[in-house]
């Protein structure tokens, strides 16, 4: 009888200890693909702000790129009891078995400008519309080669489905004008020191080329450089995507020719309020929220800086 | 078989079938068979199956264009505020129909004359970007899987007014003509004049002069 008492207590103690106290504040994990990229750094940083400002405790991890890294923090995060995660994904199909995971442990996961092949693992993700955005580069694009010319285009992460939208958006307009060709194509990581040696190399088997468009502007950075370098600014015209701040810059003082502004604070906040809203009990929330990207050139760029 | 050894294979046995469940991932057949179509998402056939089947029936609905631009001029806000949106973004689209005179052929354009001295360009040129898709209430972005298959649609369906609406249009077009079409356009809440918008045309009909 006594070992039943004992027993019973037990139960009672280990059951209550999984409970979340009443008074305990809620917590959102900000779950970063990368932190070495400035873009990501305010997406990251605008997303805990947010969260904090409505009452979370925020704590933001860095997946380094590595789908590996991103599924430890999400081991860690159910673990920690989390109340929601906001996603910036390493992979779109690496991803979806960590979203997956802690939706059966209850966590909702919202994605932020990356998104994961999968139509209802996440709650919901906001992401630029990045094949609009590289229509509009496109355009301009074939505007600023007169319809005639050579290129090159440095890919993103191959893993990323912004770097193929990016690329579609583009080449579904541009491909159309059979004087513009393309010499040569390759990823650069999204990374700008990639970007200068991938675009050194380029430079190297084709001399010649009349612009580069660049699926993000650290890319656009890096290609700029090897320009320098090879004393061909004037020669060729550096198209990125992101809008980030010194790509703005640069296109103010006509180094880069055009990029398409995205706006991650956008993003991150929606988000984070997408979060707060399904776990005050309203779930009605659209599954994919595309959010435009805006052109920027040399004309128009003193309104975004 | 002494205690012993019963004990050994029966705990063996559990720690047999213990590996083996936790080695084996069970999961339903129809989630398998979903994920794996959603992989090989055929754009061009949805853009085929829109076309032969949901192109004419979604035009029964388009809103006539001169009641529109008029409505546009009375009221710009509230009236460009009620075409569909996908996401956030200033642009809004809009199913149309009409019946006007070709006034004059551009090399990318077909400017046609309306009602109360309107005029809508019709594009002969190269046709880029979401109208028509956007434009269509029924091709939903959450029904795809990722933004990829949603924008291959785009790409499918303006290859197909490319190919088989855009050639007629410029071939029948001329000036004193009078055409009625079907199409989609797009209007940027912030920076839209009403006097160049123009219609990726759907369906078109020309006819000869009286």
């Amino acid at each position: 009888m006594k070992h039943f008492i004992f027993a019973l207590i037990g139960l009672m103690l280990f059951s209550c200890s999984g409970r979340p106290q009443k008074n305990k504040k809620p917590k959102m994990a900000v779950v970063i693909s990368t932190l070495n990229n400035p873009w990501f750094v305010v997406l990251a940083q605008t997303a805990a702000k947010k969260a904090r400002e409505m009452g979370y405790k925020a704590t933001i991890f860095d997946s380094q790129n590595n789908s590996a890294k991103e599924a430890e923090h999400f081991e860690n995060i159910i673990a920690s009891n989390y109340d929601a995660i906001l996603l910036n994904p390493t992979d779109a199909d690496g991803s979806v078995v960590n979203v997956e995971m802690a939706k059966k442990a209850g966590i909702p996961t919202f994605c932020m400008d990356r998104e994961v092949n999968s139509k209802d693992a996440a709650v919901s993700q906001v992401l630029s519309d990045s094949f609009s955005g590289c229509v509009k580069i496109g355009e301009y694009f074939v505007q600023q080669l007169k319809k005639s010319g050579t290129y090159a285009e440095l890919l993103g992460l191959v893993g990323d489905n912004n770097t193929w939208n990016r690329s579609m958006g583009f080449h579904s307009v541009v491909d159309k004008f059979p004087n513009i060709k393309m010499v040569a194509q390759q990823s650069a990581d999204f990374d700008r020191n990639k970007a200068m040696e991938v675009t050194e190399s380029i430079l190297q088997a084709n001399p010649n080329i009349d612009g580069i468009f660049c699926g993000n502007d650290a890319m656009a950075m890096g290609a700029y450089q090897a320009l320098v370098a090879a004393d061909k600014v004037d020669q060729v015209k550096v198209f990125g995507f992101d809008g980030a701040s010194d790509v703005l810059n640069a296109i103010a003082k006509h180094q880069i020719t055009a990029t398409g502004k995205q706006f991650p604070k956008l993003i991150a906040k929606k988000a984070a309020e997408f979060a707060d809203q399904y776990l005050n009990g309203n779930h009605d929330i659209a599954g994919k929220i595309p959010i435009e990207v805006e052109l920027v050139t040399q004309k128009n760029v003193g309104k975004y800086r | 078989m002494n205690k012993n050894k019963i004990v050994k294979y029966g705990l063996a046995s559990i720690v047999f079938v213990f590996i083996l469940i936790n080695s084996i991932d069970i999961k339903n057949l129809d989630e398998v068979k979903a994920a794996e179509a959603s992989k090989n998402f055929d754009a061009a056939s949805y853009a085929q199956n829109f076309w032969k089947h949901q192109r004419m029936a979604s035009l029964k609905d388009a809103s006539n264009i001169d009641q529109l631009l008029s409505q546009l001029e009375q009221n710009f806000d509230s009236t460009a505020s009620r075409g569909e949106q996908v996401g956030i973004s200033k642009d809004r689209y809009f199913l149309v129909r009409g019946t006007g005179t070709v006034e004059k052929i551009l090399e990318d354009n077909v400017v046609v004359d309306l009602d109360k001295n309107r005029t809508i360009t019709l594009a002969t040129g190269f046709i880029f970007g979401n109208t028509v898709r956007n434009a269509v209430s029924q091709i939903a972005i959450g029904d795809f899987v990722n933004m990829t298959q949603f924008n291959q649609v785009s790409i499918q369906i303006n290859k197909l007014v490319q190919k088989k609406i855009v050639p007629p249009l410029k071939k029948q077009a001329k000036v004193g003509r009078t055409v009625s079409f079907g199409g989609a356009l797009s209007i940027n809440l912030e920076t839209s004049q009403l006097d160049s918008l123009r219609v990726i045309p759907l369906q078109i009909d020309i006819r000869e002069d009286k």
